[in-house]
């Protein structure tokens, strides 16, 4: 069976084709970078309190120095929105998942270089308190065995 | 107009010393210009001027600041390459924004040439320079691993016990005793008269709790000494010479010239700065400003299985040797094997398998290329840097070394490696000075004595005459009390 298609209903197809990708453009847009930090880190670690302010003092300070405004920023965006980061993350095509990997890898060690979230997982239960980016002595991992 | 902090150190004006005549003038305060100074103020009654580019920016303001300097160091040089060259200009120079790694160059380091023939054999060998190294270790109260005299003899032991390793590393030393060892290091493993004991803050370029040793908060004496004169924020800018000997230095302050004499001049700025220094006065030629290098880094990470890594005591815990020396040197660059304390790429993404990794940075020797130079640039005191590497001989380093390390690693419970990056600077520059008994490859002697001026001495690691795998740093400052000793 023959597809007849006139030029008014070609012209409006188009036309609704833009609009659709322009509403979905301004959607991710829309998505907040502190949105999928929250998610990656949930994602990451599991659930935990902490305060709003902290939480958006971190996303502040850990997301002033990159660049966020071209391809790797709309990814990120477009990955949050739809729920696809975890996947993105852990497989994703090259190119992408490569942006995804290193993003959430550096997000999780700043987070725990500079908030007290390793003392609250191990202790199962408290409020996750965010020091500040310049804080001494971060590594929470280290160890000094007394010198002899 | 905040200044610095002048109060700290015997901070003279300009105008007052122009056309004075001092014993010594030393151009620059980084780890060449201030370990000379120490060894100098051994001997009594010299008068010594310090001419320093930068202003004294304490610890406390570069903390404040979050910055070792108040000059961009890019400023002052041009250069076509994105290479970055990286140093601090200010008091102190490099002893602010280094990370505290004081290896001492290998036994054979010092003869590449007669070895493996290539690049340059030192003047002066691992024997000559041991108590020098002792002296400097000393000096910044190192850090270090008894064992490591397996393979650099040592007359005394290190001034401090080494730092706690960390799970990688306790297992490569049981399984590599001879090649594996604890990072010597000057972030204190042991507080000090004058600086706590590092607590791994990860930041060793501006130590926030400043452990690591620095001129500021180790060496601050030595210019506050009554015969010591320091002149901040000026500008070497030319020497004036006749038959073998200079005459004077003269310097900008202010946006004015100013003119010293002396009967000894030392040269400290740094492997860009420090040639062309020269090249301004028309006492360039030769080799001088040629063969700028530095080593060639690369970042790698091993996953590894239930290994839970991290825990050593500061930033950078353990050094591998074992593809460091070998008859590969014809051909391909030595490599230092560093095993990070820190995640430079992040955490694992996995649910507690976060530090389940093993970070390493691996630096290559280079082979010095005359053409990768210093020349002088087209605005006066700008010099302009011209980079031709890396080399096949660092790139047949990294093939080298990535072939070996899934054998290195075996004793880790590796998942798999990845090379993360090529990384673009070490801040090592060095070689446009290099050192030699034959003034056609060279341009001071053994002593670091200028060939053709006499009363010229050349201190930093712009001397170096080859690069190795190991950080400048220490080497630079061993040589200067050598040099010292010797001359004065």
């Amino acid at each position: 069976m023959a597809l007849t298609v006139n030029r008014r209903q070609l012209t409006g197809g188009l036309l609704g084709l833009i609009a659709i990708s322009a509403a979905g453009v301004g959607c991710v847009m829309s998505y907040e970078i502190a949105d999928y930090i929250w998610q990656a880190l949930f994602r990451m670690l599991g659930d935990f309190d902490m305060a709003e302010a902290d939480m958006a003092a971190f996303s502040d300070d850990f997301t002033r120095p990159i660049d966020l405004e071209g391809w790797t920023g709309w990814m990120l965006r477009a990955g949050g929105l739809s729920h696809m980061d975890g996947y993105l993350t852990a497989t994703g095509p090259p190119g992408v998942h490569e942006r995804f990997e290193g993003f959430d890898r550096s997000l999780l060690g700043a987070f725990i270089l500079s908030t007290n979230f390793l003392d609250v997982y191990e202790q199962g239960r408290g409020t996750v308190v965010y020091y500040g980016p310049n804080v001494p002595c971060s590594n929470p991992f280290s160890k000094f065995d007394p010198v002899s | 107009m905040w200044s610095g902090d002048l109060a700290l150190v015997n901070s003279i004006d300009a105008e007052a010393i122009n056309g004075e005549h001092f014993d010594i003038v030393i151009i620059g305060s980084g780890f060449g210009s201030s370990f000379f100074l120490f060894q100098a103020l051994q001997k009594s009654g010299l008068r010594i001027l310090v001419i320093e580019r930068g202003r004294h920016n304490s610890w406390e303001w570069q903390v404040e600041h979050q910055d070792n300097s108040n000059i961009d160091h890019n400023t002052t040089f041009s250069g076509s390459s994105d290479k970055p060259w990286n140093f601090t200009i200010g008091l102190g120079g490099g002893t602010n924004c280094w990370f505290g790694q004081a290896n001492r160059l290998h036994p054979t380091d010092f003869r590449l040439k007669t070895l493996y023939g290539v690049g340059q054999d030192w003047p002066i060998d691992y024997d000559e320079m041991e108590p020098w190294y002792a002296q400097a270790e000393t000096i910044m109260s190192i850090s270090g691993d008894p064992e490591l005299s397996a393979i650099f003899p040592r007359s005394i032991p290190y001034p401090q016990p080494p730092h706690r390793m960390s799970a990688a590393d306790r297992v490569m030393k049981q399984a590599q005793p001879d090649m594996h060892f604890v990072m010597p290091t000057a972030r204190a493993r042991v507080a000090t008269e004058t600086r706590p004991a590092c607590c791994c803050s990860m930041r060793c370029n501006l130590c926030p709790s400043n452990a690591k040793f620095t001129v500021n908060n180790s060496m601050l004496p030595t210019y506050q000494h009554p015969n010591v004169s320091v002149c901040l924020e000026s500008t070497a800018l030319r020497f004036n010479g006749g038959g073998n000997s200079i005459q004077s230095l003269v310097f900008e302050n202010r946006g004015k010239e100013h003119e010293v004499k002396a009967d000894l001049f030392v040269l400290g700025a740094n492997s860009i700065h420090s040639p062309a220094i020269l090249m301004q006065s028309d006492m360039g030629g030769g080799l001088t400003g040629r063969g700028l290098h530095e080593g060639y880094g690369i970042g790698v990470e091993a996953y590894v299985d239930g290994l839970d890594n991290f825990d050593g005591s500061t930033i950078t815990t353990g050094v591998n040797y074992s593809q460091y020396d070998g008859p590969f040197r014809s051909e391909s660059g030595s490599a230092m094997i560093s095993f990070e304390n820190r995640w430079p790429f992040g955490l694992r993404p996995e649910k507690g398998r976060w530090r389940q990794i093993v970070p390493l940075t691996i630096v290559i020797e280079e082979l010095p290329d005359a053409e990768s130079r210093v020349l002088p640039g087209k605005k006066s005191d700008i010099p302009e840097v011209i980079y031709n590497g890396p080399s096949d001989y660092a790139l047949k380093g990294v093939e080298r070394v990535m072939a070996a390390l899934p054998q290195i690693l075996s004793p880790l419970p590796v998942e798999e490696i990845f090379l993360r990056n090529r990384r673009r600077t070490e801040s090592h520059h060095q070689g446009t000075l290099r050192m030699g008994r034959d003034a056609a490859t060279s341009v001071v002697d053994e002593h670091q004595i200028h060939h053709r001026w006499r009363n010229l001495v050349a201190v930093g690691a712009s001397v170096f005459p080859t690069c190795t795998s190991s950080g400048p740093s220490l080497t630079a400052a061993a040589l200067s009390l050598r040099a010292a000793d010797h001359i004065l």
